[in-house]
């Protein structure tokens, strides 16, 4: 053995000997490859929830990757890690999962290209043009895999980043969206039913244009429709009933209806704004005040073990807003600064929102949590290490920012703003007491 | 192979050249990363990314400066011949030279340890991503670890040490970025591209640096540091 290699190492094609042996090497362990996930969160490593979700599969599940065909590194490269990341897959439920790569040129067997198919399924495409020697030619990639369970079909997006811009940090995050793309899809088309979702109406909720995006987004995986709780009652099919910024008093009658809701097992979703206090009453003059919309739901929440208070969340971690700072009336001077009342949030500790990222809210109430027997809170939103509570009324002046900044009075760490209330047992709940809360 | 290695080491903080290229590599850094203009600190987010793009480039002048002389200087003055009498084998002198050349690097990553403490207390919530960041470490050690192999190899070609350095540069940028510079060529634009950009050092460095440590990446950096210190045995062969 020692001899062949020292033959070969003092022969003349040496170095064309030692590079076919490297070139072998590194294809075998491009064949055999083994990974180690150090990072936290273990982004590029199969959740749990996932590996369940594939085992428990009834049927076959048919994976389809449009990305084949003539594309840039950055999208092969990450095709390649849709094609490591299906075989995962694969690997965990084998007869269930299959995937292929098409390209989006090849013809469906009813003699139309893929690509059209995916437009008239709403893929959006993405549109690279590259410079080629006979003129230039626009290569349109499709990011996406089509997914089909039984009869049922639906897209999962592999570059969910803006489409207009293709860097590598946008290429490195989709990478590890992936698992999460297509979980959420995988859950949504084998699930059975899709939940329902009660709008609420009849307390001055903002409704048609002014919910149009919330709508378009929820109607994708859930029954979505607005119902007036005010003179109907709460249909029985409905999972979810939103209460989303309610402007005018709750009557003991709907609260008792909410109530029931709930005890039923329904779950309520409520985005409460206690306060008036709104950007646009300081466009009109450079102060307003900030005062209490006298909801009548604080009965309901206590009930629950949560409290919404009257008061305001400032925060130094904020979002911008434009102000005049010089100039003249007719050309004024603009800058953006920091508005304390537009805090940027943070996520809690909470699996429901794990990784969501920051939330930019606007007017915030603090949430208070009381003792409620047998109900499990859990903080979803919280401000950040420099934030204070202003109580009420307060007035609101687009002054404070020119004037000097008080950072030494935001003291105060983590403020909820957001809670989740969940009750451990359902209680049954004596006749006097209902009434007696409700009184 | 440990005489030769210590024999360099030595050398190194005997002279000025040891000290130099560590204080040279953490000053840069330091001043770029925590002093100068658009720093960490105004780029408000826990994270390290910046000294893992700077690294290499100051990387890619400090190892050619270290070992360009480590075996071009044994030539010129001719102690090359004295330590052929040695009994030892080419390979363990080419071993010996590249350790104690790498383990100069290395002590000049050491410090930078400190960013990440430092990077850690300072954040407000969460911290460093400490996967990515050991991932990172991982990909620097490997990548100079390459260059250190790379120069050693143009420092055997020739006895002149300027010429040394030069070749080491060149060949330590055209591995690190070349690769991925020349396969964003129009004309590779379909097909090629992606495997012209996996020969590179960028490719598996940034692969390393998500946090996601890959037996093909570090199969790579390895092939690489034989191919080069082979290449080097074999002109030591010549002389």
């Amino acid at each position: 053995m020692k001899g062949i290699v020292n033959k070969a190492f003092t022969s003349k094609t040496w170095w064309l000997l030692l590079l076919v042996v490297l070139f072998v090497v590194n294809f075998l362990a491009s064949q055999l490859y083994v990974r180690f996930d150090l990072t936290k969160e273990k982004r590029y490593t199969l959740s749990k929830a996932t590996k369940q979700l594939v085992k428990g599969l009834e049927d076959d599940v048919q994976v389809d990757v449009f990305l084949q065909g003539e594309f840039p590194s950055g999208f092969r490269k990450l095709a390649n890690t849709t094609k490591e990341f299906l075989g995962l897959l694969k690997d965990i439920n084998g007869s269930k999962v299959h995937y292929r790569f098409i390209s989006p040129l090849d013809e469906t067997p009813d003699g139309k290209p893929w690509g059209d198919t995916l437009v008239s399924l709403g893929a959006v495409p993405i549109n690279l043009t590259v410079q080629k020697k006979a003129g230039e030619s626009s290569n349109i990639i499709f990011p996406v895999a089509l997914i089909k369970y039984k009869d049922r079909q639906t897209l999962v997006n592999l570059y969910p980043g803006a489409s207009g811009r293709i860097s590598q940090e946008e290429i490195n995050s989709a990478e590890a969206l992936m698992e999460y793309q297509f979980a959420k899809t995988l859950d949504k088309i084998t699930a059975s039913k899709k939940p329902a979702i009660v709008y609420a109406t009849g307390n001055g909720e903002p409704t048609n244009e002014k919910v149009y995006d919330l709508e378009q987004t929820l109607i994708k995986d859930y029954q979505f429709g607005p119902f007036d709780i005010s003179k109907n009652p709460i249909p029985a099919i409905a999972d979810v009933l939103m209460i989303v910024k309610p402007t005018t008093q709750f009557t003991e009658d709907e609260r008792l209806k909410i109530d029931q809701f709930v005890m039923r097992g329904g779950k309520l979703l409520c985005f409460i704004d206690n306060l008036i206090a709104e950007q646009d009453s300081l466009a009109i003059k450079p102060e307003t005040i900030a005062y209490d919309r006298n909801l009548n739901l604080t009965d309901l929440f206590f009930r629950y073990g949560l409290r919404i208070n009257t008061n305001l969340v400032m925060d130094l971690q904020c979002d911008l807003i434009p102000m005049v700072v010089g100039g003249t009336m007719e050309n004024p001077q603009l800058e953006f600064m920091h508005w304390n009342y537009y805090p940027i949030l943070t996520t809690g500790n909470s699996r429901m929102n794990k990784g969501l990222g920051y939330v930019a809210a606007r007017f915030v109430n603090s949430v208070d949590t009381i003792a409620a027997k047998g109900i499990k809170k859990t903080p979803l939103l919280v401000s950040s290490p420099n934030s204070r509570i202003i109580s009420t009324p307060a007035v609101i002046s687009l002054n404070e920012n020119r004037n000097a900044p008080e950072d030494e009075k935001f003291r105060q760490n983590a403020i909820p703003v957001a809670h989740a209330a969940r009750r451990e047992v359902y209680p049954i709940i004596p006749q006097q007491d209902h009434e007696a809360a409700n009184r | 192979m440990w005489s030769v290695c210590k024999k360099e080491l030595r050398q190194f903080f005997s002279s000025l050249t040891g000290y130099i290229a560590i204080v040279v590599f953490l000053l840069v850094n330091g001043l770029v990363l925590f002093v100068f203009d658009d720093n960490i600190f105004a780029f408000g987010y826990a994270t390290l990314d910046r000294f893992f793009q700077l690294a290499p480039w100051i990387l890619l002048l400090l190892i050619p400066a270290i070992t360009m002389r480590s075996f071009a200087d044994e030539f010129k003055t001719g102690t090359f011949e004295i330590l052929q009498t040695r009994p030892l084998s080419r390979w363990q002198i080419v071993w010996g030279k590249y350790l104690g050349s790498f383990i100069v690097v290395f002590i000049a990553l050491l410090p930078t340890l400190i960013y990440i403490v430092s990077v850690q207390k300072l954040s407000a919530t969460g911290g460093i991503d400490m996967g990515a960041t050991i991932g990172s470490y991982i990909g620097l050690f490997f990548l100079a670890a390459v260059f250190t192999a790379i120069s050693i190899c143009c420092s055997s070609l020739t006895n002149n040490s300027v010429v040394a350095f030069i070749a080491a540069l060149i060949g330590c940028a055209l591995l690190y970025y070349g690769f991925s510079a020349i396969s964003k060529l129009p004309a590779l634009a379909s097909g090629a591209d992606y495997y012209v950009e996996m020969l590179g050092i960028d490719f598996h460095y940034r692969s390393i640096s998500r946090g996601l440590i890959d037996t093909r990446d570090i199969v790579y950096f390895c092939s690489v540091i034989f191919l080069f210190l082979t290449i080097t045995n074999r002109n030591l062969l010549k002389k």
